[in-house]
């Protein structure tokens, strides 16, 4: 119970922080939004109005707890660039870039586990080389050069799936799996390389140990041994890189809807850039900030519940 | 002995130097004038006299090639330049000093990792705007908080060893004593960390040149190529498959240098 309520408490700092980081990045750093919106010979009445009626002519202070407190009722503000409230303009975009990230996610854990254990499971000088540099290429290639690679095989030249544009999954579930396949499989593959380097590195680990050589002395075989001791403990510390690779699918996400034209949050993003569209920006960031920690906080409750060994 | 990991270590060096031959080459001597159009050789496949073919203005791919290798090796060297002296600021104060000043910073450098690095890049160039050195800058930001967690650490574990605090008392001042012990002896985590930042910030420079939000013309980068060759995927694929393919091969050899790198040191140990 203490660990929960120190987790906690540390969850709690650390969004105050960030927080405080976001928002005085964006409103401390020189750029006036009012004079962005308007043009730099803008009038100078007209820009005060316009400051006004966004707030911007309040203490900095105050905006910060305005918008704190915005962000616990649901209030993030209205964006500059769509004059409409960011919530809603977030909420309309948020289930595509969801799916496509969490369907990336499984990708990387229904290919990573399986080919992480086949690979470690045949072990040899030339075998390792090879396999340390398939993995590295693997970390090394852009998910967006993937993306137009396996657009070009798969759409342009096979014709197995659609090019660009989606099926939405309220018409079929299939067609939205099928039609979101590429982009999500091309966030995944630098991902699916993390996990097979680390799980195979985990493994190797574990068929070192001294127990290994007593199950072996009791007559188990190696298969035995593998699945019934080693992939239990070498599963385990797969767990803490999901934070990691978290964060990685959700810049991935970001990147690969702008390969594929998908109107999600990643597309939504980098076009509210060249708007300044400071209230939107700040509150994605905010919101993918959330994401991460709320992950790395139940990863690190979860593997003290999995792993009661783990004293933290 | 000769081992796997030196191998990789090999392969990385070469692909590298590879990578920084042509780019010196380029700053003498290219193919055609990188900008010089060849309007009637456009999106021409590579052949005898375009290696790399031309894109849609019938620039020569090869020399646009080789002068964007520049960016990239600019971008490396100075975005790790500003990484690296953040990352001792922060990260030495707070290792070496300790308390109440290494419990905040730690804190911020913390939350600022729950921010993914090309994330936090995208957020500074909303406030500096796009552009070469603006990217520098973001990318160079991006790269602080790592370097601060590395460097105070070594601090930490250097500065209790009898050596300094001998040196303390004989009277030698913080800055001497950060210079002459600690430094050298945190050197080998730094540099594992710098190749592999090196790596990460070209990654994170051709992410947001293809952005449309890093580098912009008339500078070249792999990235931005790759954004322009976009619509002539179906028709010129080679345009965008040879620029991704160098971000590739110089990402890798960095890649491969830190990991050969790693598995030295711990070895050695």
């Amino acid at each position: 119970m203490k660990f929960i309520t120190r987790k906690l408490l540390s969850f709690i700092a650390t969004l105050i922080i960030i927080s405080m980081l976001i928002f005085f990045i964006f409103n401390i750093l020189p750029g006036n939004p009012a004079l962005s919106i308007l043009g730099l010979d803008a009038d100078p009445s007209e820009v005060a109005r316009l400051e006004a009626s966004l707030g911007l002519d309040q203490p900095l202070p105050n905006r910060y707890v305005d918008w704190v407190t915005g962000i616990f009722t649901g209030d993030f503000g209205e964006s500059y660039r769509y004059r409409a409230p960011v919530l809603d303009i977030i909420l309309e975009r948020i289930p595509l870039s969801m799916f496509i990230g969490i369907y990336s996610l499984v990708l990387t854990l229904i290919i990573g586990i399986p080919l992480g254990i086949i690979i470690a499971r045949t072990d040899g000088k030339w075998y390792s080389l090879v396999m340390n540099i398939l993995t590295q290429l693997g970390i090394s290639t852009p998910s967006f050069w993937i993306g137009f690679l396996l657009i070009f095989i798969f759409a342009v030249m096979l014709g197995w799936f659609p090019t660009y544009g989606f099926t939405h999954w309220t018409e079929s579930i299939l067609g939205a799996l099928r039609s979101l396949f590429l982009p999500s499989f091309a966030i995944a593959i630098t991902n699916i390389a993390v996990v097979i380097r680390y799980l195979r590195n985990s493994i190797l680990d574990e068929y070192k140990k001294e127990y290994i050589k007593l199950a072996r002395m009791k007559g188990l075989t190696v298969r035995e041994i593998t699945y019934r001791h080693v992939l239990r403990n070498s599963i385990m510390p797969v767990l803490t890189i999901i934070g990691l690779i978290t964060a990685d699918t959700m810049v991935g996400t970001i990147i690969i809807e702008n390969v594929f034209a998908l109107p999600g949050l990643g597309t939504l993003l980098v076009s509210s850039i060249e708007y300044r569209d400071f209230p939107l920006i700040q509150t994605l960031v905010m919101i993918v900030a959330i994401i991460i920690i709320v992950v790395n906080l139940l990863v690190d409750v979860l593997y003290r519940v999995v792993d009661p060994r783990v004293k933290l | 002995m000769y081992t796997n990991k030196n191998i990789t270590l090999n392969i990385g060096v070469t692909l590298v130097s590879i990578l920084f031959f042509m780019m010196i080459v380029s700053l003498f001597w290219t193919p055609y004038p990188p900008n010089e159009l060849h309007t009637s050789d456009r999106l021409v496949s590579p052949n005898g006299q375009y290696w790399f073919g031309t894109d849609n203005f019938g620039r020569d791919i090869l020399s646009r090639i080789m002068e964007a290798s520049q960016t990239a090796f600019l971008i490396g060297i100075s975005t790790l330049a500003i990484a690296f002296t953040g990352g001792l600021i922060i990260g030495g104060t707070s290792g070496y000093f300790g308390g109440v000043v290494d419990e905040i910073l730690m804190r911020i450098i913390d939350a600022l990792l729950a921010i993914p690095g090309l994330l936090l890049a995208i957020m500074l160039i909303t406030i500096f705007h796009t552009g070469l050195w603006n990217t520098v800058l973001a990318i160079g930001v991006m790269g602080i908080p790592t370097f601060a967690r590395v460097i105070r650490s070594g601090f930490l574990q250097i500065k209790n060893n009898d050596y300094v605090t001998a040196s303390r008392l004989k009277g030698a001042s913080h800055l001497w004593l950060i210079r002459q012990h600690i430094l050298p002896n945190v050197m080998t985590p730094i540099i594992v960390v710098s190749t592999l930042y090196f790596s990460s910030a070209i990654l994170a420079e051709s992410a947001l040149s293809f952005l449309g939000l890093g580098v912009q013309e008339p500078d070249a980068s792999w990235g931005r190529m790759i954004n322009e060759a976009r619509p002539y995927l179906a028709t010129a694929p080679w345009y965008i498959l040879i620029s991704g393919g160098f971000i590739i091969m110089l990402v890798l050899g960095f890649n491969l240098i830190g990991d050969g790198l790693r598995h030295h040191n711990e070895s050695k140990r």
